[in-house]
């Protein structure tokens, strides 16, 4: 089968039956394809590779052996990716059958992010939403709070464009990735109410881990991260908000750069105008911290064969060129300082305020 | 006030103000090039001052181990979170200030200090290579590796036929050609004792009875889980001044390099080769592995930089530019030393049959 990301490129799958071919099933329910109808970016091969033993751990999670570089999931499942070709030409993705479904979902997303940069597009990390007509991004480093945020104004009435990842072109135009976003227990636990609509069973088990965190049970922490690990949940955003979705929007018109403030958290949530050139150089460090992986494990590939891909060693000056194209236009930029994880409202608030 | 001077060759200056006793201790059994003077200097390229209880705070945000930020900047964090300040912003332009806390990790303080030599040296046509190297029949070799291939045993292995040491684990390489060895050490790991035995009547009891355990364990007379011999094998971990281990005293100093020897180990790409083989690929592609394995040694210096980016939305040019400048020097180096070769092992216990290989081509070819 074949995998079509928003009528711009395309990616096979094919092989064995199994965790990963199952949670593509899921994820790309809506994407799949019998034939390409492009060029095919790269071909996913699922396999049965899990005989060896990983001798050398480099950085985990990438290794390699005989036969060569791979990056590995906690069960020690491994995925092999060709750096030779990217970029160049079509090329093999091998897999793990029972590879770990969440992680296969962040290397799928780098691989199509890699395919998008040569058709002049990259990924932003942030969430993005429409708000009374106007197209606001917020960009952040992990954990503080983008998911949350983005739930919060689409119980307001905005419209989704993205959670994770957001495509944007060289002329600043954003566009929705076809991915269920991925609700993790600190999003449940603020916004439960979801779950009346998608698993209700999950619910009983987000309120007992509700009162846990009052310490209502005194368990142990090994318990209550053994918990946290279960209250996940993938959904289609449309099955939550269903009159909610924007797929495509022409131009930026906000930036809100989400930061952890730590220098004076007292002050609770305010928001700082941001230049320009800052903005381009913390979005492509955080795509930067986000891709580490691939880069060990692109670095670790070029260490043992000595061959280089130039796409790969042009790619920090190519996204770099790219953000500033894109942000050419956008004059509304800022960074909001969140004190901690509970400032979902205040960030909202501080932000219509600023809208309005 | 004590000052412990790092200077190398006029080219950068380290002053260490005040140090604890442990770290004292640690940086003169460590560096070569270490002087004391009783006044500071106004602008040294870095100066790293000791100040007590400088602990990670809860407020602190963790990027990845063991770099992290808080109010005052970018930090790196020890096993205890003990912590040691680097400030980014006047890299190359005047002095970096690091704050370290008295009694962080001591090997780990000795490593930031390499990271800021060799990142310091970019600007001066210099940089660090993750290599061991010797001195053997007055012709100086240089071994290039990722770590865990084999460095240590082969060199030791030389060792045992009348060879100089020079370095262990990393030297600076420049330009022209020349390397300059500066630490005075060699780390010993489990395999290398087991290789070269004689080394452990240098240990300690303590030591010496956890090796000959795991040595025991290993060959399955306790019956205990693998893991667990994993992590004691991981205990067994020393370092020697290199006069401990061998008789014939190198003098630190700048050598010009004759041979390189990227090592590595084998993989598909050389099914049909035989188990161990020395081959010669181009010296560009062996520039280009010994870049590789110069840049992970130092990964969590660009991470920490990297970090510096995202906080201030400023950038370093020399620091934004160190892959391109450091396979420079690599090439350049390489281009021009009588031979550079590839030798490709399937373990590092083949050390004696590596050196073998080496031996031989020298007598065929020069």
């Amino acid at each position: 089968m074949f995998i079509n990301i928003i009528d711009q490129i395309c990616f096979s799958v094919n092989g064995e039956y199994g965790k990963v071919l199952e949670f593509i099933k899921y994820e790309y329910k809506k994407n799949i394809i019998d034939q390409p109808f492009d060029k095919v970016c790269f071909h996913l091969d699922i396999v049965e590779d899990n005989k060896n033993p990983i001798k050398y751990i480099i950085n985990p999670p990438v290794s390699y052996d005989e036969n060569g570089i791979f990056i590995f999931d906690t069960n020690h499942r491994k995925i092999r990716i060709d750096f030779s070709l990217i970029g160049k030409d079509t090329y093999h993705v091998i897999c793990d059958k029972n590879f770990n479904p969440d992680f296969i979902a962040i290397i799928l997303e780098y691989l199509i992010h890699l395919s998008f940069v040569n058709k002049d597009a990259y990924f932003c990390h942030c969430c993005s939403f429409s708000f009374h007509n106007k197209i606001i991004l917020c960009p952040a480093w992990r954990n503080v709070g983008k998911t949350n945020l983005l739930l919060s104004f689409l119980k307001e009435g905005a419209k989704y464009l993205a959670d994770d990842w957001c495509l944007i072109d060289k002329n600043g135009s954003v566009s929705s990735l076809p991915k269920r976003i991925n609700l993790l227990h600190y999003n449940l636990v603020e916004n439960s109410d979801l779950l009346n609509q998608i698993d209700p069973d999950l619910i009983h088990l987000v309120e007992f881990f509700k009162r846990a965190l009052k310490g209502q049970y005194d368990l142990h922490s090994d318990y209550m991260n053994n918990i946290k690990s279960c209250i996940k949940k993938r959904i289609c955003i449309e099955d939550l908000f269903p009159e909610q979705l924007q797929q495509h929007s022409n131009s930026i018109d906000y930036i809100f750069l989400l930061t952890k403030n730590i220098i004076n958290p007292e002050r609770g949530v305010y928001i700082t105008e941001l230049e320009k050139s800052k903005i381009i150089i913390k979005i492509n460090e955080i795509l930067k911290f986000e891709q580490r992986p691939f880069r060990i494990a692109y670095n670790t590939y070029k260490a043992i064969t000595g061959k280089k891909n130039e796409f790969l060693e042009k790619l920090d000056e190519t996204l770099n060129t790219l953000t500033l194209q894109a942000f050419h236009n956008v004059n509304n930029i800022y960074e909001v300082h969140v004190p901690d994880k509970n400032s979902t409202v205040r960030i909202k608030d501080e932000i219509i305020g600023l809208i309005k | 006030m004590s000052i412990l001077v790092l200077k190398l060759n006029n080219l950068t200056q380290i002053e260490i103000i005040d140090p604890p006793s442990n770290h004292r201790h640690f940086l003169e059994n460590e560096y070569y090039y270490l002087n004391k003077q009783k006044n500071a200097s106004i602008n040294p390229d870095v100066r790293i001052t000791f100040k007590p209880d400088l602990e990670m705070k809860d407020s602190a945000v963790i990027v990845s181990s063991p770099v992290g930020y808080d109010s005052h900047g970018v930090f790196f964090f020890d096993l205890q979170n003990r912590i040691s300040r680097i400030d980014f912003s006047n890299f190359s332009k005047s002095t970096i200030e690091i704050i370290v806390d008295k009694q962080f990790n001591a090997r780990f303080l000795s490593i930031i200090i390499e990271y800021l030599l060799s990142n310091l040296l970019l600007a001066k046509n210099g940089c660090f290579c993750h290599a061991s190297a010797i001195k053997y029949k007055g012709k100086v070799f240089l071994f290039p590796a990722w770590r865990h291939v084999g460095k240590t045993n082969l060199l030791l292995s030389f060792l045992k036929d009348g060879a100089e040491v020079i370095a262990d684990d990393g030297v600076f390489l420049f330009k022209d050609g020349t390397i300059l060895p500066y630490s005075k050490c060699i780390h010993l790991l489990y395999y290398n004792f087991k290789e070269f035995p004689h080394l452990m009547d240098k240990v300690d009891k303590s030591t010496l009875s956890l090796f000959k355990f795991v040595s025991n364990a290993k060959q399955g007379i306790y019956n205990i889980d693998k893991g667990l011999i994993e992590e004691l094998q991981k205990k067994i971990t020393r370092r020697f001044l290199f006069s401990d281990i061998s008789n014939i005293q190198h003098i630190p100093q700048e050598e010009k390099i004759d041979y390189v020897f990227y090592l590595r180990k084998r993989n598909t790409f050389d099914i049909n080769s035989l188990k161990i083989n020395l081959v010669f690929p181009s010296y560009e592609e062996l520039a280009i592995k010994a870049t590789e394995a110069c840049i992970y040694e130092q990964n969590y210096f660009y991470l920490a930089y990297q970090t510096f980016c995202f906080i201030t939305g400023t950038r370093i040019e020399l620091l934004d530019n160190y892959r391109k400048k450091i396979e420079y020097i690599h090439n350049n180096v390489f281009k021009n030393v009588i031979k550079t070769g590839e030798l490709v092992f399937d373990n590092f216990i083949e050390h004696k049959n590596a050196k073998q290989l080496i031996k031989n081509f020298l007598i065929n070819n020069y």
